[in-house]
């Protein structure tokens, strides 16, 4: 598969592949799970929207921003009491998707967010005059119209999630970031730096292909 | 000489299918000052009427059609639709009810995410009809507005009179018996907005409809509208039916309303080549408007005559209002002032607005 590089490290390679794509796998699906409902909530309460809310939207925007701003690497020792109550452990791939998963949630809420104020207020509007209710006009209005932002947000979420799993290394995850620092720098074997390297572009492209192909097929405008 | 016969009782269906009384709304504006968007609207829409609210924008018309449906709740007044008053009406009730009023946007305000058909079917959905219930309901709205062939279409497929279409046809899929119409034509070029005025006319015969619509252009109202108010700043200033208020203009904003839309712009340099008043007289451009029974009297020559003017007729025209014709005619009125002015009296006495023409830029 890799013939440059000696079995056993090819071995190392696959595992390194494996748990990177379990990281962002994992990581993407609790940010899209609970993103999506937490930045309809967002959507709704925030000002001039279908449930204003000042007393929910505001302290949900800020420890939304709080999560953001803190460096990934400092949030995944930070919480290192956290991860170890949800994963049991806080050494590990699954337990690096803990601290992934809560990083790219706040991400993933934001790029929802602002795909659901792209939706045109002019079609909220018609559907309350037809007589919708608060949670019709969510699911049959603005999620619907909002679906290629919304994918597109999903596509921008794992490509950083590859990004941020490199850094699992620092806690145990393992992946292909990490194993690029253990070999290819720590070890000065140039190969596995540049097959990691190499490896983890077409990855990112093959993601973002995906992404800008499913967009175009569920934009009808 | 003994009545014989009961009163009749008074029929179920109110007379008014619109009655906003007394409505105010200010938006908040910086410096807590804010605008009056409506300021002590009141209107009443018979039933089966077209009825045209005009007005620029920041008139308030937009404020006014949204209370009808309560898309905006006005601060104070009364919302009566169907003889029923909606401000009192709790969130469930009010969404029932805005089932039975259609609305139709200058933007279409379509989905774009579904297909004409599932456009269409959404305010049914949402109303809780069953899906094989659906179906029909949908093709028999598309077929009123000739669009049955574009069902599958998305709307970024179809032109902007095709999708107003589909918007009309999404508005009356609930089977409403009011349509409010918010600047439904405004964004189409003249040729598809004669078509949509037309089709909504249509629908409005079929379906006994009551219309309610607000414009900036004073051809739609003169097109299809049977009454019209004028809104400005917040306020109704004049209403009645179309042809006594483009006949017999009151406001000012009316005038100039009706100028844009059936006056005179005499063409520059047609008035450089008019002779000169004589010494003594003056040179005035009158633009007089027949309607009534008087229209149809030789009154130029009878002016001329009586009040020893010289009148030239520049130009003329015959336009109508639904069925009702009247005549437009530019004159040049050469005489002394006192004179010119007896005449415009004389004809105001029989009903003949006359107003001065615009010369143009």
């Amino acid at each position: 598969m890799i013939p440059w590089m000696p079995p056993m490290l090819q071995q190392l390679f696959v595992d390194a592949a494996i748990e990177t794509l379990t990281m962002v796998a994992g990581a993407a699906l609790v940010a899209i799970m609970v993103g999506l409902p937490l930045a309809l909530l967002l959507h709704a309460t925030d000002r001039g929207g279908l449930a204003q809310n000042g007393l929910v939207n505001r302290p949900l925007g800020l420890l939304i921003n709080a999560v953001r701003s803190t460096p990934f690497i400092i949030l995944m020792v930070a919480i290192v009491p956290f991860t170890r109550l949800v994963a049991g452990t806080s050494i590990g791939t699954g337990a690096a998707i803990v601290p992934l998963a809560l990083a790219s949630t706040a991400f993933i809420t934001r790029l929802f967010e602002t795909a659901f104020r792209e939706v045109d207020r002019g079609v909220v509007e018609a559907a309350r005059a037809m007589g919708s209710t608060r949670l019709q006009i969510l699911w049959k209005v603005i999620v619907p119209e909002a679906l290629p932002g919304l994918i597109a947000a999903v596509t921008v979420t794992l490509v950083s999630l590859v990004g941020y799993s490199a850094m699992a290394g620092a806690v145990g995850g393992g992946g292909l970031g990490d194993l690029g620092i253990r070999f290819g720098y720590q070890r000065f074997m140039p190969e596995v730096m540049a097959s990691v390297v190499i490896v983890l572009i077409l990855f990112v492209q093959g993601l973002q292909s995906l992404g800008d192909w499913l967009v175009r097929r569920v934009r009808r405008r | 000489m003994a009545q014989t016969t009961a009163h009749r009782p008074s029929p179920a269906a109110p007379e008014h299918a619109i009655r906003l009384t007394d409505l105010h709304r200010r938006f908040a504006g910086r410096g807590g000052v804010g605008t009056k968007a409506l300021d002590g609207v009141s209107l009443d829409v018979a039933a089966g009427e077209i009825f045209g609210i005009v007005g620029r924008s920041g008139a308030g018309k937009s404020t006014l059609i949204r209370c009808v449906n309560l898309l905006e709740r006005p601060d104070s007044g009364a919302v009566r639709v169907l003889g029923e008053d909606l401000l009192l009406l709790g969130d469930r009730a009010l969404r029932e009810r805005r089932r039975g009023i259609g609305m139709v946007f200058q933007h279409f305000n379509l989905l774009s995410s579904r297909t004409v058909a599932d456009n269409v079917a959404y305010p049914l959905e949402v109303a809780g009809i069953p899906a094989a219930e659906r179906g029909p309901r949908v093709a028999e709205a598309l077929s009123l507005v000739g669009l049955s062939e574009k069902a599958g279409a998305y709307p970024a497929q179809l032109s902007g009179g095709q999708k107003q279409r589909v918007g009309i046809a999404r508005a009356l899929a609930p089977r409403p018996r009011i349509l409010l119409c918010d600047e439904a034509t405004s964004a189409l070029d003249p040729e598809t907005t004669q078509e949509i005025l037309g089709l909504i006319k249509r629908l409005r015969d079929k379906l006994d409809l009551t219309v309610l619509l607000i414009t900036h252009e004073m051809a739609v109202v003169k097109e299809i509208c049977d009454r019209v108010a004028v809104m400005e700043a917040g306020q109704v200033v004049e209403q009645g039916r179309v042809f006594e208020v483009f006949t017999r203009p009151q406001h000012p904003t009316t005038r100039r309303f009706i100028a844009d839309t059936i006056g005179y712009a005499v063409p520059p340099g047609t008035v450089a080549r008019l002779p000169a008043a004589r010494p003594g007289e003056e040179r005035r451009l009158l633009q007089v408007l027949f309607a009534g029974p008087n229209s149809t009297r030789a009154v130029i020559s009878e002016a001329s005559r009586r009040f020893e003017l010289d009148l030239d007729i520049i130009s003329g025209r015959i336009d109508a209002i639904g069925e009702e014709p009247f005549g437009l005619m530019a004159l040049a009125a050469y005489g002394a002032p006192a004179r010119i002015d007896a005449a415009v009296d004389w004809f105001g006495e029989l009903g003949l607005a006359v107003t001065p023409v615009n010369e143009g830029a």
